[in-house]
């Protein structure tokens, strides 16, 4: 998948509000996908939506709108990341309800120990997916998550694509030993 | 790790997210029929992708997104309201400043000037005339 493009080569002539209107659910998606609570991902979009407001106007048209917006996302939401592991909130029950919720399925087929394996599994790689360092969950997050082109991600991450399809490869074998490893803990 | 079996498995993760040419996918390809370990990794990827597509979270409830978007506002209404009252500060502190630049120039340019020394100079003048006319005549 590659970012929808924008008015590619003009300024915007989105305010911050419309572009609130477009993304918001996609970039709030996006930091629970980076391991936010549903509460602190609410915040991290109100975070990024109001960067959006001051920045706007520094937008150039160098590249996509939707690409610039992301990078201002994933850039806000990296910080606001680690102002909450710094004070460490600790996450309420609704919090965790809603950001472990299983995706909605039909209840008629709906089997409660495939739930429950799943909300384990899914558990245990989430957990994996924070033990990672920053720059190997946030490439693995964009490109299997949200299911960017190299290309945009080194736009967004500002990062030469060489550099992506590197990191992209050591954050897959990482996962996979961090998976191992958690995996053994469980069984020990 | 030999540099050249790095660079294989780099070229297999790429071409795994679809980021080869035609070529390049031909040459993993065949690569992979020949390598059983290369394989083992692809399949492990595999699992590691369905794995990864499980913490794909719930599209943002209608309620959610109404709720972000009344904090947003919020947000906007204080940022412009900070903004507007820098900018009324700002216009306080340059007229301020301009009413000093201009009494600043008033003063200096409206100081009287130094006709009093060539007054003196001509009282001096008029005196010694005088001086000189009322001196009493020569003897001589």
């Amino acid at each position: 998948m590659t970012l929808p493009r924008l008015t590619p080569s003009s300024p915007p002539k989105q305010s911050a509000e419309d572009l609130f209107e477009q993304y918001a659910a996609k970039i709030y998606g996006l930091a629970l996908k980076c391991g936010l609570s549903a509460r602190d991902a609410e915040d991290g979009v109100q975070e990024v939506f109001i960067k959006v407001q001051r920045k706007l106007d520094t937008f150039r048209g160098e590249s996509a709108l939707s690409t610039w917006l992301y990078r201002v996302a994933v850039n806000t939401l990296r910080d606001h990341r680690r102002k909450v592991i710094r004070y460490s909130r600790p996450q309420s029950l609704d919090d965790c309800a809603e950001s472990n919720a299983i995706p909605a399925r039909d209840d008629s087929y709906s089997n409660p120990s495939r739930d429950a394996e799943l909300n384990e599994r899914r558990q245990l790689v989430r957990d994996a997916l924070q033990r990672l360092p920053e720059k190997f969950r946030e490439v693995l997050v964009l490109r299997e998550l949200e299911g960017l082109s190299y290309r945009d991600i080194s736009r967004i991450l500002e990062v030469k694509q060489g550099t992506i399809e590197s990191r992209i490869y050591r954050a897959r074998t990482r996962l996979a030993l961090e998976i191992s490893t958690l995996e053994g803990d469980l069984n020990d | 790790m030999t540099n050249n079996k790095h660079q294989w498995k780099l070229r297999i993760s790429a071409w795994f997210d679809g980021e080869c040419s035609d070529i390049d996918s031909a040459e993993v390809r065949s690569h992979l029929l020949k390598d059983n370990d290369d394989r083992l990794e692809l399949k492990q990827w595999r699992d590691l992708r369905a794995d990864l597509h499980l913490l794909q979270p719930d599209v943002a409830s209608d309620e959610c997104v109404a709720r972000m978007k009344t904090r947003f506002q919020d947000g906007l209404s204080h940022e412009v309201y900070s903004y507007s009252r820098a900018v009324q500060w700002l216009n306080i502190a340059a007229a301020l400043l301009l009413a000093l630049s201009i009494g600043g120039w008033l003063l200096v340019n409206s100081k009287a000037p130094g006709v009093q020394v060539y007054a003196q100079e001509s009282n001096q003048l008029d005196q010694a005339i005088h001086d000189f006319l009322s001196r009493p005549a020569s003897s001589d």
